[in-house]
């Protein structure tokens, strides 16, 4: 994966098909924490000032969630292969609202595949003693990783 | 002739509760950030960034009390505002919580 660097934040990531069919691949998973994940109040604290608040910011979570899943799915139609030297690239135009929008949606993903795993610290996931079918979670909470940090590379 | 005569009931005042409603008011909340093992330390301070407008070296040294210190209090502000930075990172699902300032 390439990122080329435009000023003004702006930059051209170019992917081949292998990682672009990964970040298609988990992409395509969100949303994947659950909307109602956050509280604005601590476990101990129940203020019931805040407790009205609280509900109404988890439906509009749900809500915007639902939103930014439509966009997701535009997005991943509008990027369409380049031919050039022989093999396929996919190039991806970045400004910083569009980079913010990607390490949004991918952090989301990391975090909900996080949660899906009970929540290992790195010491678990270093032990490597992990079911089979926890391997496709563990790889897409790795990939959207790998993804945030190489576009929050470029953007810095 | 008409005379003013005193209420039998006087309208009563509680300063208990104009004294708590005062007090939530004036001291504001407090607006805190927890560590977590999941978010990665370049995207917290990119989240920092966006969601208070600080320069790299402030999110950064926030960023850097949440991964050390366990928290960081990221602000004081009014109930509203207090809300809306939460809500903003919970958005990019940093584990956030406001609470009354003492």
């Amino acid at each position: 994966m390439k990122c080329i660097r435009k000023g003004d934040g702006r930059f051209d990531m170019a992917l081949d098909e292998e990682e672009w069919q990964a970040l298609k691949n988990v992409l395509i998973q969100y949303p994947k924490t659950p909307a109602d994940h956050h509280s604005l109040m601590s476990k101990d604290d129940q203020d019931p000032d805040l407790r009205e608040s609280d509900d109404w910011l988890k439906e509009s979570g749900s809500q915007h969630q639902g939103e930014r899943k439509q966009q997701v799915k535009a997005w991943i139609e509008s990027i369409h292969p380049v031919e050039g030297d022989g093999k396929t690239e996919y190039q991806i135009e970045c400004n910083p609202d569009r980079a913010d929008w990607l390490i949004e949606i991918l952090n989301d993903i990391r975090v909900g595949c996080w949660l899906s795993l009970d929540c290992p610290t790195p010491d678990d996931l270093a032990d490597g003693e992990w079911k089979r079918e926890d391997w496709p979670t563990m790889w897409a909470m790795e990939i959207s990783g790998m993804f945030q940090s190489v576009i929050l590379k470029c953007v810095m | 002739m008409f005379v003013n005569a005193e209420p039998m009931v006087l309208p009563g005042i509680d300063p208990h509760v104009d004294q708590q409603t005062k007090e939530a008011h004036d001291s504001g909340y407090l607006v805190i950030c927890w560590d977590d093992p999941v978010n990665l330390m370049d995207y917290v301070t990119h989240v920092f960034q966006k969601v208070f407008g600080w320069n790299r070296s402030k999110a950064e040294h926030h960023m850097m009390e949440v991964h050390q210190q366990g928290k960081s209090l990221l602000a004081r502000a009014s109930m509203e505002t207090a809300e809306h930075y939460v809500h903003q990172l919970h958005r990019y699902n940093l584990h956030a919580t406001m609470e009354k300032a003492q």
